[in-house]
């Protein structure tokens, strides 16, 4: 059984004037342990698709199941706890709660786990250790460099023991020395058994990737089967990604 | 599961109110003082409108009978009998029912002479009553008790002292047995009361209903010593003349002065009796010549009684506009309360929508937020007690003691209570819509500005 | 023009916000309805308090005497002794005069009686607060006789009991009783009867005193009399303007001169009046208060709401300033947005506040409103909401246009 599985999943976005096909048709699989990089341009439906894969967007047809899971009918409550319980998140901006300490970041999830204080502890300062923080428990994010901050958003995307790792762009914000440190954070990880999903327009990022899938007005291409087209930026079309962020 | 969740969501809460304090801290001024308007209001409608004796007010009936005469009408509401009742009448009443409690009051001043001879004497203000005032009105005793019925009659020279007046007189010692001068006569002093602030002094509502009580109190019939130098201090209303010649008794029998207020304690199964028996009187009074007026006598329970007083007064509507402005403060507030939270929540959906993709359920943002709103509104409730204390405090201090006891306007538990509720309330009803529109922020990826 | 404000986008961006229009809308109308309707309550009772009593309220001191010794049962005694205390009074340097009188006027309510021409029915009596006192009290109290003389000491009787008394009466009263002017000369009765008629021989101008409402405040009679009585008497006390401290402080010892066998109490006419207008004072303390905090915590509202609101534009704002829009008209733009949010409540409140109205003048004897107070009120309110929402502005209309770059 696959850790992912998408078939023909389809969503789009409208507005009273147009209608946009952000994902269409899209059909992936990816089998437990496997390190997934998606790319393309900007406006080709990476932002929607990472929605969507992380049960942060619905969409309008096909099926989507995550571990075994059909998650397409789930109510809120149940879509939550996938989340927390199955799916850790790394944002390209790091995404650390500014008001939180590095600590009290990595608690998060753990706490909408509902786990004891005393396994919280434990699985906190573990994942610290980890990535190498574990003397910076009771700093503020502010208080970071960027591969620190991304270290923390690691850390605390593993702390829930996630069978998943969606990654946006996790090297975008950082110079190209912290980024290598970052990537061979991931691959770790991937190592120990977590599938891994990394949304990246960086090549050099995706070549750490088992496979690689492209993005292009909304479709899947996976480079299993087709080549790589070459882009022509000037004829992307204009689907705005900001559209998302509109609903929000 | 969300108690489990209620230390976290406050900290969580504590961390979202501190990261902003700007707004954090326009909240609560605006907050506490939407909380404060209305809890002055509310105590200070509760000092006018209480029931000072819940216990058994029911049972307490003011008695008016109305000998007014025909040729001119009677100065206060129209078809209301006078407020008060004549010497004569309470007399006779009191005779022709001498199983009922009851107790004539007035109000008059009197000379006190220091034992200290090189002190100047001064003037007191003393209650004129019956032996029975003090056991209908619960009147506490820390020393002695009151006089009794026999006193009333001779009249004994007896007195009881508030607990103000025997802190003034006698330093707050047992002085039973003590002698006082007043109008240069000796009184013995046989009681002396506990602190006690009926609010409104129900027995007095006419000359004195928020002032402080009078330091002495002695049997009513001194009032015909024309020695003793009592001079009448209540409100009086008269038609005719003073009858001329003969002693200050025939005087009051004959004399239509109203001037005396005058309470009877009825159970219910005494009342209708006790009804017919004043208008039996008053029937036999117009055989007299008296009382021309249709019959027109009024056996007013308490609370109706103060209430028709406060309406007189204008206190019972003058209150009520208050309270009606100071709803609407508070509803001015809570909207405030909710375009501030509203701002805030939106502006920080970023947070939210972290939480919302690290596994947190919408219903969890909604608590979480809720939790926020009812930590401010504490938060702002515990400062409007503050300010409802500093500004009854302030308008305690303002109000003339002649008219308003000292302390009468005070935070006491009532308004504290009140001010809870109402911060409660109001952190509940203006949190509800942005918690709401909170959890419907979508979970997100990114921390977006705009 | 450099810039205009387009009313059209203007909406449409409002429209967008629905909500927070909304709350600010609700917040205004509320706001204008409540202040509207305490302002009216104060005006009417700052008329009350700043209404014309025609006495020199501030030169005046008022003297309770309360004798005790056995001597004051005398008439004549009494009498006596009244006399010897105004002459001290009048001796006295920075004194201008004094007079001797039953009840102080304003302090609210004091003595009345029913009056009408002599022989017409009782029924069509009319009340009038009756004040008794010797010659001099319509100087010291300030009052001038416009009409016919004052008093005479031969008008003072000299033995206790009913008289024939010539009284004086305020311009109100003689009017009220003798409509064609005629006042003057006529004999009326208040309660004395055909044996005892009262006689007009003067009229004073306009006096007021609180007595509970209605047209008997200002109709007033004043007997001839030195109403001394066994236990109290009262004079007033008019200083010269400035002495009136000094003449306070030494007044007590020229009571207990002329007979020491008495209690002395001062107060200034501000004291007294304090008790006439205990109500009024309290009423317009508190409604000012809570006015002036309800229209501080609507001005937080308005500019905690729009702070936030440029907070959340600052990239638009950026954008706007990169596509060339002057300071000006960002600043214009939040200002004219909230004039016409303000206008929109104003709407809504004028609604509300004649709605709290009928309210309030059926429940609690609140006034109607008045249009000037309404208008100025509204004025007022716009003006608040302009300013609430200044700050804000300026520091939007400050926003770098760089802004409009930069993504997070």
């Amino acid at each position: 059984m696959p850790m992912l599985y998408m078939n023909d999943v389809v969503k789009s976005y409208r507005t009273d004037l147009v209608q946009t096909r952000a994902l269409d048709h899209v059909s992936l699989e990816i089998e437990a342990g496997e390190f997934v990089s998606v790319s393309g341009p900007s406006g080709s439906g990476k932002t929607t698709f990472l929605n969507v894969t992380g049960l942060l967007d619905t969409f309008d047809e096909g099926t989507y199941q995550l571990d075994g899971v059909d998650v397409s009918r789930l109510g809120d409550l149940e879509q939550s706890r996938i989340r927390n319980q199955k799916i850790g998140f790394v944002f390209q901006g790091f995404n650390l709660i500014p008001d939180l300490d590095i600590f009290d970041n990595v608690d998060v999830p753990l706490r909408y786990r509902g786990l004891s204080s005393k396994e919280r502890k434990r699985r906190i300062d573990e994942g610290l250790e980890r990535v190498g923080l574990g003397g910076r428990k009771h700093h503020l994010p502010s208080q970071l460099s960027g591969g620190q901050q991304q270290r923390v958003a690691i850390a605390r995307a593993l702390a829930g023991e996630p069978k998943l790792i969606l990654a946006d762009e996790p090297t975008g914000n950082l110079d190209s020395a912290t980024a290598y440190e970052i990537m061979e954070l991931l691959e770790t990880v991937n190592e120990a058994g977590t599938t891994i999903l990394m949304v990246t327009h960086d090549p050099g990022c995706a070549a750490h990737a088992h496979r690689q899938v492209h993005l292009l007005d909304g479709r899947l291409i996976d480079v299993r089967e087709e080549a790589v087209p070459t882009l022509n930026l000037s004829q992307l079309p204009r689907v705005d990604e900001s559209a998302t962020a509109a609903t929000a | 599961m969300s108690i489990r969740m209620l230390p976290y969501y406050l900290r969580l809460a504590t961390k979202s109110l501190l990261a902003t304090p700007g707004l954090t801290l326009l909240t609560l001024v605006a907050l506490g003082l939407g909380i404060a308007v209305p809890t002055a209001s509310l105590s200070i409608r509760h000092v006018f409108g209480q029931d000072p004796f819940p216990e058994k007010s029911d049972r307490l009936f003011n008695v008016r009978l109305d000998n007014w005469e025909t040729e001119s009408e009677f100065f206060g509401p129209a078809g209301e009998p006078p407020k008060h009742i004549t010497y004569q009448d309470m007399v006779r009443v009191r005779e022709l029912t001498p199983e009922i409690p009851s107790t004539g009051i007035g109000a008059a001043s009197i000379f006190l002479f220091p034992p200290d001879e090189s002190l100047r004497p001064y003037q007191v203000l003393t209650r004129l009553c019956h032996s029975d005032f003090f056991s209908m009105f619960n009147a506490p005793f820390t020393y002695g008790d009151a006089w009794s019925e026999e006193s009333d009659r001779n009249p004994d020279h007896v007195a009881v002292l508030s607990h103000e007046g025997n802190q003034k007189l006698f330093g707050g010692q047992d002085s039973v047995g003590k002698k006082i001068r007043l109008g240069e006569q000796e009184f013995e002093v046989v009681g002396v009361l506990a602190p006690w602030r009926p609010t409104p002094q129900i027995y007095d509502t006419v000359n004195n209903p928020y002032g402080t009580v009078r330091e002495i109190f002695v049997p009513f019939e001194h009032v015909l010593d024309d020695a003793l130098g009592l001079q009448r201090a209540t409100s009086d209303d008269a038609f005719g003349s003073r009858p001329q010649g003969g002693t200050l008794r025939e005087t009051y029998m004959a004399w239509e002065l109203n001037w005396i207020q005058f309470w009877a304690e009825l159970a219910p199964s005494e009342l209708a009796l006790y009804r017919q028996t004043v208008d039996d009187y008053s029937l036999a009074q117009k055989e007299l010549g008296r009382f021309p007026r249709p019959l027109n006598n009024r056996v007013q329970p308490l609370m109706g009684w103060l209430e028709e007083q406060a309406i007189q007064r204008g206190a019972g509507p003058g209150t009520d506009a208050l309270v009606i402005v100071s709803v609407l403060f508070l509803l001015v507030c809570c909207l405030n309360l909710t375009g501030l939270l509203l701002a805030k929540f939106l502006a920080r959906s970023g947070i939210l929508g972290i939480h919302r993709a690290l596994g947190a359920p919408m219903r969890s943002i909604f608590m979480q937020r809720l939790v926020e709103c009812v930590l401010v509104a504490t938060a702002g409730g515990v400062l409007g007690a503050i300010l409802a204390g500093g500004a009854l405090r302030l308008l305690d201090q303002t109000a003339p003691d002649r008219f308003l006891r000292p302390g009468i306007f005070s935070l006491d538990s009532y308004s504290l209570v009140a001010a809870l509720v109402l911060a409660l309330g109001a952190g509940l009803l203006s949190g509800v819509y942005p918690a709401w529109r909170a959890c419907r922020i979508a979970p997100a990826i990114q921390l977006k500005v705009q | 023009m450099k810039h205009s404000i387009h009313i059209g986008p203007l909406l449409r961006s409002m429209m967008r916000n629905k909500t927070r229009v909304l709350l600010l809308t609700v917040e205004i109308a509320v706001t204008v309805a409540v202040a509207l309707n305490c302002s009216a309550m104060i005006l009417q009772q700052l008329e009350v308090l700043r209404r014309d009593t025609g006495i020199a309220e501030n030169e005046l001191i008022g003297v309770e005497v309360r004798p005790w010794a056995a001597d004051y049962q005398d008439f004549q005694y009494r009498q006596r002794i009244a006399r010897e205390d105004l002459a001290a009074i009048r001796a006295m340097p920075g004194v201008r005069n004094a007079t001797i009188i039953n009840t102080f006027p304003l302090q609210g309510g004091g003595s009345s009686s029913l009056a009408g021409p002599l022989g017409s029915p009782r029924e069509e009596w009319i009340r009038t607060p009756v004040y008794s006192a010797d010659p001099q009290v319509f100087d010291t109290l300030g009052l001038e006789i416009v009409e016919g003389r004052g008093f005479r000491e031969t008008d003072i009787p000299t033995e206790p009991g009913p008289y024939i008394a010539n009284v004086v009466v305020t311009r109100d009263f003689a009017d009220a009783l003798f409509p064609e002017g005629n006042a003057i000369g006529q004999s009326i009765d208040t309660g004395g009867g055909e044996e005892y008629p009262d006689v007009i021989v003067g009229i004073v101008g306009h006096m007021f005193t609180p007595y509970g409402g209605g047209p008997m405040e200002t109709r007033i009679t004043f007997f001839p009399r030195l109403p001394s009585s066994t236990q109290r008497s009262q004079y007033l006390v008019r200083a010269e303007p400035g002495a009136v401290d000094q003449v306070y402080a030494s007044l007590t010892q020229t009571f207990v001169n002329v007979e020491p066998r008495r209690a002395v109490a001062l107060r200034t006419m501000d004291e007294i009046k304090a008790g006439g207008y205990i109500q009024n004072n309290l009423m317009v303390d508190i409604y000012t208060v809570v006015v002036l905090l309800l229209l501080f915590v609507t001005a937080l509202g308005i500019f905690g709401i729009t702070a936030y609101s440029v907070t959340q534009r600052t990239k638009q704002i950026g954008t706007r300033r990169a596509l060339g829009a002057p300071k000006q008209a960002i600043l214009h733009y939040f200002l004219a947005e909230s004039t016409l949010v303000s206008l929109i409540g104003l709407g809504l409140g004028l609604i509300g506040a004649y709605g709290l109205n009928v309210l309030l003048v059926n429940h609690a004897g609140a006034p109607k409103l008045d249009p000037v107070l309404v208008l100025v009120g509204s004025l007022s309110l716009w003006m608040l909401g302009l300013l609430a929402t200044w700050a804000p502005a300026q520091r939007a209309s400050r926003l770098s246009p760089a802004l409009a770059t930069r993504t997070v």
